[in-house]
């Protein structure tokens, strides 16, 4: 039996607050479109069922195309059953509204519900944490050691304190232990992560279906489950399934002179990479430069804008200035950093950032430029 | 580098006119209007070119002013020397810039020279046009004397580094841009309008930090809604059930109650049947019977006045039977034998049916005729023919009578049999006969119809409860319910849970729609703080910036000045020299700042020169301006022109302007001009 493990598709939620409107729009529509590419992926492999470990939407307000391509999902895949289990940002949504669902969706509680699939031979059971009953929960949970047992849950694994400042609730992984569990299908953590849950079991977070932010970099999918119901036995993979990739590409550019040494050495990290022309990029430039060197950082986010879906450019590197080169330079830029230096009122971690600006302006750079 | 000559072919007023310059000082004397001003216009001219854009005004344009209202060609030549070379320099001004023409040459070979360009001036000074006006050239009454960045840049002498001092202007201004672009003061400055904005969210998102919390309050609120809904059709449903058993208790007490009025009604009928019936003591006749007996009623009506019409005619029978009696006895046995034979025989006849039919009358009839005809036998006997045919006649007569008493007593025997019969028929249901049978029967037939319609009543009402009982017979056997509430509290309390269930039937959409409204609200909230995180980020940053630059420029201006001073140094010492000499005073109690600007001290603060006489304003600046000139030309040293500097000197100050103008002259070629004699002679 083939199973798709998935979670946190959050759809219809904000992007990256710098993307242009229409690239917002676009990743939006890109996002549901996933989801609906792997309901059909699932039809094509022979999937019987789809887990959805919470965080499907993230906000009470869905809009009608979500809502409405959703629904179809469901619909136009009927030999598949969906288990939707909510996250801690799935509210009350229409799901919950709906007086005729899908009789292929199933959902879940505040209560562990159990449901049977291959001739009662693969268990799938979950509850949707919350309030403070959690710690009986697990306690409660019961199951048939015979049978190949699949848990679905959304929260932060950790112990068995749960938080008050968010709604996140927290997976007690210890709880969970030789419970003939063996399969605990978790989301909420929007990387792909397994590990060992006892001698019997493993865990695993799918992570989501696509990144929205760059703190949901790299590859991006869900787990593809194929379980042998005679032998109880399971084989897993992660299927890479996003559209696009968001990467983090970091250059150090301390040994750069001009802006096309800085690019040349971004194009040296993401060729490290794998990046591809579709991805997003956030280059983040990091080292010591001097501040006398040329560097544009507009020109240098053009170059790689041009390229890639979307870039943007942050700028991580600390100004160094040589303070040797003006010991003895006559010019203003000389007398200025000599200034500065022996100012007292200047604090030491501004000192190399109001020589750069002032150098900058000198030299009628910018002056615009942020740190 | 020094003047050797200079020929005007037409600027301004000056039209064809040369002059030769020696080295030192060239006195140039012409009186007002001559065109000295021009002289010294026409000179900067040939270096720096006309200044004022074409839409200038006359007063700020020198192309205007200067363009010679003669016509002519508007220019003219100057030669000069510089570094150990002379150049002849061609100048011929058109209508704009572009029109200019511009011609060097070497002198006196007339090569053309590309030694120095149109902006020859600025080459050869090291200054602009403006610098030029401030330091070289030295006119009345503009003696304000304010650095330019060349005169600073020239006297820091940093030509040779990337000009960067000449940048300090443009410096400060893209500084000055950024800061006021970011200035947290200004209405304008980005800081300054996102700190309203981050008011303006940050109160919002104070507005909202009980919105999760409402919402909670508020799913509480559905949640409890939803259990008392439940509890409420719980409610509904006990109370739907003690209402069934107040219903069904009703039904058994209605159907209890019923039968009980239908025991009560049998009860009613069978009293009044028993009423009915006890009239009668024994048996009740049938309405048949009574009918019978009223038909015998009649019968015997009818025949007792059929008897009665015979009965005046019973006391004949006593004569006539004497008669034939008497005649019997007279006529002998033989009819009265015949006779009595006849009612021995009819009385034996009556006897057996009196026997038979129990009939008392009959049997005492029979007898009688029996007893008769015996005796009519025994006196027959005795009788003869008269006595036979008073006797045929009595015996006619009497048989007449006979036979009429025969009918009367048939009918009386009849009325007997009747009345009998209808007397037998009353003891038979135990009335005792009345005179009037006939009434008396009437009234028994309404009795007996009475009892019988009593009779009908009481078996329908018997069959009625009969039925019910078997109809209803699980019901009767049932117990009475106890202890149950009043109906009417029940069915209060019902209302009250169907109203309340109602009212929060209506309630809860309405919930549900409060929800959404806050979790539309939550999501803006959650926006808002996640908006207002990214300007207090932006903001800090900008602060961190706009911080870092004002220390820039605050430490850049202190850069600049430190080096200005540092070349000011020579200014002073030159101001002090010059002033020195004209005045014969020292000249400690001047100020010279960076800017060159030029302060004294008087009673204990610094003043403004500004604020002094004219006089003393342009010994300042000539002396300021011949400081600046020998701080700016250590080496290469121009010519300084003079229009008339000492117009506003006083006498004992004009003394000593000859050995001024000697020390001066021996180091810079001075031109000169005056319109004075006594300012010509010095």
């Amino acid at each position: 039996m083939k199973i798709i493990h998935c979670a946190d598709l959050h759809l219809d939620s904000k992007q990256e607050a710098n993307l242009t409107k229409e690239q917002a729009k676009l990743r939006k529509g890109e996002i549901l479109n996933t989801f609906v590419r792997m309901a059909d992926y699932a039809s094509e492999t022979g999937v019987s069922a789809i887990l959805i470990c919470g965080d499907m939407f993230d906000k009470s307000n869905i809009s009608a195309t979500v809502r409405n391509t959703v629904k179809n999902v469901f619909l136009t895949h009927p030999d598949i059953h969906f288990y939707y289990l909510k996250g801690n940002h799935d509210n009350d949504n229409f799901l919950d509204n709906e007086e005729n669902l899908p009789s292929n969706l199933y959902m879940f509680r505040s209560e562990w519900t159990t449901y049977s699939e291959a001739d009662g031979a693969v268990s799938i059971t979950g509850a949707e944490l919350g309030g403070n009953g959690s710690g009986r929960l697990y306690n409660s949970l019961l199951l048939d050691g015979e049978n190949f047992n699949i848990v679905m849950l959304h929260g932060q694994e950790s112990e068995n304190v749960s938080s008050k400042k968010d709604k996140t609730e927290l997976v007690n992984i210890k709880a969970l232990k030789n419970k003939s569990i063996d399969y605990l299908a978790l989301g909420h953590i929007h990387t792909f992560k397994e590990e060992r849950l006892d001698a019997r079991g493993i865990y695993c977070y799918s992570g989501c279906l696509e990144g929205r932010g760059f703190d949901e970099c790299g590859e991006k999918g869900f787990v593809l489950l194929d379980i042998d119901t005679v032998n109880g036995t399971l084989t897993h993979d992660f299927i890479p399934f996003a559209q696009r990739r968001l990467y983090t590409a970091e250059a150090d550019i301390s040994s750069c002179d001009t802006s096309d040494d800085v690019i040349d050495e971004v194009n040296r990290s993401l060729r490290r990479m794998n990046c591809m022309d579709t991805d997003m990029l956030k280059i983040v430039l990091v080292g010591d430069t001097d501040i006398s060197r040329e560097r544009d950082d507009a020109y240098i986010l053009a170059v790689f804008s041009e390229r890639f879906f979307f870039a943007k450019l942050e700028d991580g590197t600390s100004p160094k200035v040589n303070y040797e080169d003006y010991k003895l330079d006559r010019s203003l830029k000389g007398e200025f950093v000599r200034c500065v230096l022996e100012d007292p009122e200047i604090p030491d971690e501004d000192k190399p950032y109001v020589i750069k600006y002032g150098i900058d302006a000198i030299l009628s750079k910018n002056g615009g430029h942020k740190k | 580098m020094r003047l050797i000559s200079a020929h005007i072919e037409n600027f301004g007023k000056l039209s064809d006119v040369s002059f030769e310059f020696d080295q030192g000082l060239n006195v140039i004397f012409h009186e007002n209007g001559w065109g000295k001003s021009t002289l010294a216009a026409f000179i900067r001219a040939m270096f720096y070119g006309l200044t004022g854009a074409k839409n200038a005004s006359i007063l700020n344009s020198d192309r205007k002013k200067y363009r010679p209202w003669q016509g002519g060609v508007f220019g003219g030549k100057l030669v000069f020397e510089t570094k150990g070379k002379s150049y002849l320099l061609t100048r011929v001004f058109g209508g704009t810039d572009s029109e200019d023409v511009f011609e060097l040459r070497d002198y006196p070979a007339n090569v053309i020279s590309t030694d120095y360009g149109t902006k020859i001036g600025e080459e050869l000074f090291g200054i602009d046009s403006a610098s030029f006006l401030r330091t070289i050239f030295i006119g009345q009454n503009d003696m304000v004397t304010n650095v330019t960045d060349s005169i600073n840049s020239k006297v820091g002498r940093l030509l040779d580094d990337s000009e960067d001092l000449k940048g300090y202007e443009a410096a400060l201004t893209v500084l000055n841009d950024r800061l006021n672009s970011l200035s947290p003061t200004r209405k304008t400055g980005s800081i300054s309008k996102r700190r309203g904005e981050i008011t303006g969210i940050d109160r919002l998102v104070k507005d909202g930090k009980d919105l999760y919390k409402n919402l909670e309050e508020l799913e509480r609120m559905t949640d409890d809604l939803r259990r008392r809904q439940v509890e409420i059709r719980e409610k509904l449903k006990e109370n739907g059930l003690v209402l069934k058993k107040i219903s069904e208790a009703k039904a058994v007490k209605t159907i209890k109650d019923h039968r009980e009025m239908l025991i009560n009604g049998h009860k009613a009928k069978a009293d009044a049947l028993e009423e009915c019936r006890s009239f009668f003591k024994d048996k009740v006749p049938t309405k048949d019977e009574i009918d019978g007996m009223l038909e015998f009623s009649s019968e015997l009506g009818r025949k007792e006045a059929e008897r009665d019409a015979f009965k005046s005619q019973h006391q004949e029978e006593e004569k006539l039977k004497q008669t034939l009696h008497n005649a019997e006895k007279d006529a002998g046995m033989n009819s009265m034998f015949i006779l009595g034979i006849v009612l021995t025989v009819l009385g034996c006849g009556l006897c057996m049916a009196g026997l038979i039919t129990s009939s008392i009358p009959f049997a005492i009839a029979g007898g009688a005729a029996l007893c008769i005809g015996i005796v009519l036998i025994v006196l027959e006997k005795s009788r003869s023919k008269e006595k036979t045919l008073n006797l045929l006649n009595a015996r006619n007569a009497y048989d007449q009578f006979l036979e009429k008493k025969s009918t009367y007593d048939k009918l009386d025997r009849e009325c007997k049999d009747i009345s009998d019969r209808i007397t037998g028929f009353l003891n038979g249901i135990g009335v005792k006969a009345e005179t009037n049978v006939n009434s008396q029967l009437l009234r028994l037939r309404d009795r007996a119809d009475d009892y019988y319609d009593a009779l009908v009543l009481e078996k329908e009402a018997l069959r009625a409860l009969s039925d019910y009982e078997k109809g209803n017979k699980g019901v009767l056997s049932q117990t009475d319910y106890e202890d149950l509430p009043n109906e009417n509290d029940v069915e209060q309390e019902r209302q009250l849970l169907e109203d309340e269930l109602e009212k929060n039937r209506s309630l809860l959409p309405e919930y549900e729609a409060r929800k959404n409204t806050l979790r539309e609200q939550i999501d803006e909230w959650e926006d808002n703080k996640e908006t207002l995180r990214r300007l207090k980020e932006i903001q800090q940053e900008e602060k961190l910036e706009f911080d870092r630059k004002a220390m820039a420029k605050k430490v850049l201006e202190r850069a600049k000045e430190n080096m200005t001073m540092r070349y000011v140094g020579p200014i002073i010492a030159g101001f002090k020299k010059y002033y020195s000499m004209i005045t014969g005073e020292s000249a400690d109690k001047f100020y010279i700042d960076a800017n060159t600007k030029v302060t004294i001290d008087e009673a204990g603060l610094q003043r403004d020169t500004g604020l002094f006489s004219t006089g003393i304003k342009d010994l300042i600046g000539i002396v300021l301006r011949i400081s600046l000139a020998d701080a700016m030309y250590p080496d290469e040293l121009p010519m300084l022109i003079m229009d008339d500097p000492f117009v506003n000197f006083d006498d004992e100050k004009m003394s000593r302007v000859t050995s001024f103008l000697d020390m001066v002259s021996a180091k810079y070629q001075i031109l000169y001009f005056t319109c004075s004699e006594f300012r010509r002679v010095i």
